[in-house]
């Protein structure tokens, strides 16, 4: 995983990252590796509870207590976040990495205008002037496609729709031009046609920017729409990684596989959707060896012995089965 | 395609304005939410119909009228051929009967309290329905009818997963036997597997109860797995209405087409090959709603002035499938559906 | 097979099984046993209770345990101290056993505590409900004739009502249930609304349900329990408030005793002989204190979804 990664912009490796609650302890993520490129978007997918919103808040180590990152490496631009202080981390939130969370009006302070929520990273991290921040966030409304944008900057977020909300989120992150962008479910509360302007956006600014782009969704299609490669979570673990058309296409993890079966096809009415059976695993009771063993179609007693390793095919398509598809 | 049934439920002009206090606008306070602006389509007996739309289409509300939880601003739905509109206190309780609801909620549409038997039990109390023993063991089929076990009749709500609530939801509303159920937006709380489980019990248990469906939903894949026709609405008013089938192969409006091609799909090919629609700008406020066709404003096919001031009226421009757009002309002169479809 | 014909099949086979051990598998406790068992995870608030049930215990058997005659004064041993012999908690100012005054008073004190906050629950759910549910003008009147009490202050408001009724039980426990009907008409308002907003209540409508039927079905018991909760925090305070009033002379009428009067009594020695007013002070704190610990145990057991 490490020659095609030496250029990667950030490394995640073996990354394990758990909550100590009473008595129990809570393996939200358990040992996953993905790297983000440079003008890459890498989509992170799997159903709620798979893990994939603690890996990114771990990535910024903004995990909540009573949550610790317990081993594992990040690497951003080379650097090593979990031993930076964490004044150094809050120079690098905004700046070299940026987050856009799910739902924006919780996340858009109601109290403040659109300019002052703009300004505020340009200010702090730039040092801009206020009136200088305020036509840079102008200019930032323009690049996120908002209309009017000089008297968007007046509004309040409430005032605004929820896509016009999402944008505004988005012109946040960009504001101090960071190499990364964390986007968790940015667009599931939004109607699709809203949705669709939104992932269009996204890819125009990776071409104008060169950003790359980590993206967290439980739905397939948008990373079919959106993501050059993705990385398919479950209970805390990587399932499936690689190249989207590959992953998609031909799915060799039984998961990945089973996810796709169970979506209605668009022209393809008649076929019968596959559903999943049983319930995804307690995270803090996961099962010996693999976790998806229990609902698996083709497990054997093998996959529940012991830990199940990576797999790796070629072309950076790794999956982690004993019997894959194929 | 369409049923040959006679047809079970009948919208006709239905109208619904929720008043909005105050001068919001500015001109003296007689502002509305024009969340339905004078719709009509039928649904046929045992036929499933989508109605579908994003935000502000009124979809919701136009099922809420149906279920009679809200009363239109004007306009009547029929049921049966008879109107709904003024009924007795008996009639409206054997109206109740006959249509029920499943809801979007599964969190929500469980009283927390009451124990999910109770839940099931409770339409049928209400209504003096399979009194004494008959109704434990009506309670108990339908927890089996959808997929769950008879002895959890005991069980709470929070015991159960989402999709299992839905499920709940769904014997819940099948315990009087109605004819007609409408679904608002029954899957979209629930994570993919759930998601698959409930549509096809809904596909399965549908023909063997010859029901009737109503389904609402942003989310045109699963209407194309689940019905037989669609009803496509934007801020208010119908724009097309077509079998499925005729939907998904020649999508008619500029809206619809938008609607289909937003929607994600898993297929790296299937969105490589189609048409990226992108529209314009956002859905506009019920409130006030652009002059005209109310999609002009974001319409990628705009023709010109004829789109901004006149309304296009819903017009039958193939065999069975309407649609309310200028670029068609008339094909056939009937206004509304025909008796044919 | 169609799928609900294989359905049907599982299910016979499943009757033909029908073991006793399989029925087991999905039985589940009653209403009571889940509520006991999550009230007595929290050994704080079941600690508290005991404490309550035992003060309501000792003081329900007074006139038999009580060892003297608490209006009747020993002037002898006026001010006698903790411990004396015959009297273990001492004596008041007149002479008169404090251990019995406790009994006796706590008799008076628990019911002006308690039976204020019944009856002033029972009204307050019934306008709650009333305002909550069919909203609009009834709302209205209803809510805003009771804001105007909010814009005084409870114990101004006790006191002033208390001072235009005149002493006695009676007038106390009148002017503390007044007060109390607007805080929990409040509580049974927000939770009518919240509840009226819920699915389920649409169910029930779509059922063909009459509002009185949903009034009683579905927002009477998720209204029940906030107000029961709230209900339980506001006796630890009414027993301090209607320890107050009669404190400033509003409340009981002497010779009978209450813990707000004996406070007041212990007032002029409380450098020579502070327990007498220490004492029933101290029972005050330690009484009231315990309702609201079995407030909070209440609202966490009470949820069902905290249940699990």
């Amino acid at each position: 995983m490490t020659a095609a990664t030496a250029s990667a912009l950030l490394e995640v490796d073996d990354l394990h990252t758990h909550f100590s609650v009473k008595d129990k302890v809570i393996r939200a993520v358990n040992g996953i590796s993905f790297a983000v490129r440079r003008g890459e978007i890498l989509g992170i997918a799997g159903e709620s509870g798979a893990g994939k919103s603690v890996a990114c808040l771990s990535i910024l180590r903004l995990v909540p207590h009573p949550g610790r990152i317990v081993k594992g490496r990040i690497l951003l631009t080379g650097q090593d976040l979990l031993v930076k202080s964490e004044r150094e981390m809050r120079d690098l939130r905004g700046q070299t990495v940026s987050m856009v969370f799910e739902d924006p009006l919780n996340s858009l302070d109601p109290a403040f205008k659109v300019g002052d929520l703009i300004a505020e990273a340009l200010i702090l991290h730039k040092g801009l002037g206020k009136r200088d921040a305020w036509k840079k966030a102008g200019e930032l409304l323009r690049l996120v496609g908002i209309p009017d944008p000089d008297r968007r900057l007046d509004n309040y977020p409430h005032e605004l729709s929820g896509g016009m909300q999402q944008r505004v989120m988005i012109a946040i992150a960009l504001s101090c031009d960071p190499a990364l962008l964390i986007a968790d479910n940015p667009t599931t509360a939004l109607d699709v046609t809203i949705q669709i302007q939104i992932l269009d956006l996204v890819k125009q600014l990776r071409e104008r920017l060169g950003m790359g782009v980590l993206w967290i969704t439980h739905d397939l299609g948008v990373v079919a729409k959106l993501c050059d490669r993705v990385v398919i979570m479950y209970a805390g673990e990587v399932m499936e990684q690689g190249d989207v058309y590959a992953v998609l296409k031909r799915p060799r993890h039984p998961y990945t596989r089973r996810l796709i079966d169970a979506l209605p096809k668009l022209g393809r009415p008649g076929q019968r959707l596959l559903p999943i059976e049983g319930r995804p695993p307690d995270p803090a009771n996961l099962p010996a060896g693999c976790p998806f063993a229990p609902r698996c179609y083709k497990v054997k007693p093998e996959c529940a012995e012991r830990d199940v390793p990576l797999f790796e095919d070629g072309d950076g398509h790794v999956v982690r089965c004993l019997f894959p598809e194929e | 395609m369409a049923s040959d049934r006679p047809a079970l439920v009948e919208v006709q002009n239905l109208v619904k304005h929720f008043p909005v206090r105050g001068g919001l606008l500015g001109g003296g306070g007689t502002a509305a939410v024009r969340a339905v602006d004078g719709i009509t389509f039928e649904i046929g007996s045992g036929e499933t119909v989508g109605l579908v739309g994003e935000s502000g289409c009124g979809k919701t509300t136009t099922g809420r009228m149906i279920m009679k939880l809200i009363p239109p601003t004007s306009g009547d739905v029929l049921f049966e051929g008879r109107s709904i509109g003024s009924l007795s206190f008996e009639q409206e309780r054997a109206y109740r009967r006959q249509v029920q609801m499943v809801f979007q909620d599964p969190f929500s549409s469980l009283n927390p309290r009451m124990t999910v038997g109770n839940i099931i039990g409770y339409p049928m109390r209400i209504q003096n329905a399979y009194p004494g023993p008959a109704r434990d063991r009506r309670i108990r089929e339908l927890l089996e009818l959808v997929g769950l076990s008879r002895y959890q009749a005991s069980w709470y709500p929070h015991e159960f997963s989402g999709g299992e609530r839905q499920r709940v939801g769904i014997a819940t509303a099948l315990a009087l036997d109605p004819k007609f159920v409408f679904c608002d937006e029954p899957v979209s709380s629930l994570d993919v597997s759930a998601q698959a489980q409930i549509l096809n019990l809904l596909k399965d248990i549908r023909s063997e109860l010859d029901l009737t469906i109503l389904m609402v939903t942003h989310n045109l894949s699963v209407v194309e797995y689940l019905s037989d026709r669609v009803v496509v609405m934007y801020l208010g008013k119908i724009v097309e209405i077509a079998a499925t089938a005729d939907l998904y192969r020649e999508t008619l409006h500029p809206y619809s087409k938008a609607l289909v091609s937003a929607i994600p799909t898993p297929d790296p090919d299937v969105e490589r090959e189609r048409e990226q629609i992108i529209l314009r700008g956002e859905i506009p406020s019920p409130l006030s709603p652009p002059s005209g066709c109310r999609f002009h404003t974001r319409c990628q096919a705009y023709i010109g002035d004829v789109c901004r001031d006149i309304e296009p009226a819903l017009r039958e421009v193939r065999p069975c499938h309407f649609v309310a757009c200028h670029l068609y002309p008339e094909h056939a002169a009937a206004p509304v559906a025909g008796s044919v479809c | 097979m169609s799928a609900v014909n294989v359905r049907a099949k599982e299910a016979v086979d499943a009757r033909a099984i029908d073991s006793a051990a399989e029925q087991a598998m999905f039985r589940r406790p009653s209403e009571w046993r889940i509520f006991w068992e999550a009230f007595s995870r929290d050994r704080l608030a079941v600690g508290a209770a005991a404490v309550i049930a035992l003060v309501c215990l000792v003081s329900a058997l007074a006139p038999v345990l009580s060892p003297y005659d608490p209006t009747v004064g020993d002037n002898s041993l006026r001010l006698a101290p903790i411990g004396t012999p015959g009297h273990i908690l001492g004596l008041d100012g007149q002479g008169r056993d404090i251990l019995s005054r406790l009994l006796w008073g706590g008799r008076v004190s628990l019911i002006i505590a308690l039976l204020p906050v019944a009856v002033s629950s029972v009204v307050s759910v019934f306008l709650g409900l009333v305002a909550g549910f069919f909203g609009g003008k009834l709302d209205m009147i209803i809510m805003r004739t009771l804001d105007v009490f909010f814009a005084f202050p409870a114990v101004l408001l006790a006191v002033a009502i208390a001072g235009v009724l005149g002493p006695g039980m009676l007038n106390v426990m009148l002017s503390l249930t007044i007060v109390l009907i607007p805080y929990i008409s409040r509580v049974a308002y927000m939770a009518t609304v919240t509840v009226k907003n819920e699915l389920f209540v649409d169910q029930a409508r779509v059922s063909g349900a009459r509002p009185r039927q949903i009034l009683f079905d579905h927002i009477l018991p998720n209204t029940l329990s906030p107000v029961i909760v709230y209900g339980s925090t506001l006796v630890g305070i009414m027993i301090v408030l209607g320890a107050g009033l009669s404190f400033l002379g509003l409340g009981i009428t002497p010779p009978r005793p209450d813990w707000g009067i004996m406070c007041s009594d212990g007032r002029n020695f409380l450098l020579v002989a502070p327990h007498v007013s220490a004492v029933p002070g101290i029972m005050l704190i330690l009484v009231a204190m315990s309702f609201n610990i079995v407030g909070d145990g209440l609202r966490d057991a009470l949820d069902p979804k905290l249940r699990k």
